[in-house]
């Protein structure tokens, strides 16, 4: 009998210290207070149980808040500037090549020529 | 062709000059604003992407049934004007789409599709690049097969419920922006003419090289 107590005594007290570290860990019930900012005079909250007023239909884009609008005209912008940087990097690229090529057959006709040959 | 070429180039370089003061003075569309004039470059864009893709599966086509050097050449040059003018679409859609639908991309019928199409030809154009003797008819097939895809691209958005207006958007177009998208379309395709004439100038001058290092070993 003696020797079933040392390891009931032994869950007891691991039982006792779990209970007590949760307890130390639970979070308060009560809500921080924090230091209120820009919050209405209590004459102007609406009394307990009214519903904030309800938005009825869609807003339409154009009459948004400027803050919850994106900006179009970056948009636009970019938009036509990548346009115009892809044509001319195309155009670029066909004239760098154009320019290889004819530099190669300049030289390849200069080989090919009968002064060059003899 | 090579003679009308400079006076193609300078009607395109005016036709590009007074499109912006066009644009400008076109109406705003009434729920999207201003982010609804990238429409102008934008739709221009695909219209000449897909013009160039026939072109690229028609000549294609030519060179399987004749075997003539020139409709392969004006093959791959079409191939990488469709590239080019699909790459202006795929990158001015997205922003126009973050401002009117609040996000870059979406996995839609038209975009994903409009997606692969570019895909067909830079496939086309890889092929040309690394597969060796013989790719040309093979290219040619995939010329075709993404010219075939291009109703496809147009149609999806009526077919399947997309993010992307209809093909409807056009002939309802309001008289004031009638004049300056078409006046952008038709600048548009002018610069295709322009480039693709250039590019398949290129591609000749490449044969004829050929020809001279073939001289040079006989």
């Amino acid at each position: 009998m003696e020797r079933e107590k040392g390891p009931a005594v032994q869950l007891l007290l691991l039982a006792v210290l779990m209970s007590a570290s949760l307890l130390a860990q639970r979070p308060s019930t009560e809500p921080p207070i924090v230091p209120a900012r820009n919050m209405p005079p209590l004459s102007q909250v609406p009394p307990a149980g009214t519903q904030p007023q309800q938005l009825e239909g869609f807003v339409r884009a154009d009459q948004l808040p400027q803050r919850e609008q994106l900006p179009a005209a970056p948009l636009v912008m970019t938009a036509y500037a990548v346009a115009w940087a892809v044509v001319l990097a195309y155009v670029w690229s066909i004239w760098r090549r154009l320019n290889r090529v004819e530099r190669e057959i300049a030289d390849v006709s200069r080989r090919l020529s009968p002064g060059a040959r003899s | 062709m090579q003679r009308l070429f400079p006076a193609l180039v300078v009607v395109t370089i005016a036709m590009f000059a007074v499109a912006p003061a066009l644009i400008v003075q076109a109406p705003y569309e009434s729920t999207m604003g201003l982010v609804q004039k990238i429409f102008y470059f934008h739709v221009p864009s695909w219209i000449v992407m897909f013009t160039s893709a026939f072109v690229c599966g028609g000549a294609g086509l030519r060179y399987l049934l004749t075997g003539r050097s020139a409709a392969d050449r004006v093959a791959v040059a079409a191939a990488e004007l469709t590239l080019v003018f699909g790459t202006i679409g795929l990158m001015t859609g997205p922003l126009w789409a973050n401002k009117a639908w609040g996000v870059w991309w979406q996995w839609d019928a038209k975009l994903t599709s409009a997606l692969v199409l570019w895909l067909i030809f830079a496939s086309y154009l890889l092929l040309r690049r690394y597969g060796g003797a013989g790719s040309e008819k093979l290219s040619a097939v995939v010329a075709l097969f993404g010219a075939v895809n291009v109703p496809f691209v147009y149609w999806s958005a009526n077919l399947w419920r997309t993010m992307h207006p209809t093909t409807n958007v056009l002939p309802t177009l309001q008289p004031g922006m009638r004049g300056p998208f078409w006046f952008c379309a038709l600048a548009f395709l002018l610069l295709y003419a322009v480039l693709l004439t250039a590019r398949i100038r290129l591609e000749t001058r490449r044969t004829e090289l050929d020809a001279l290092y073939l001289a040079v070993e006989d």
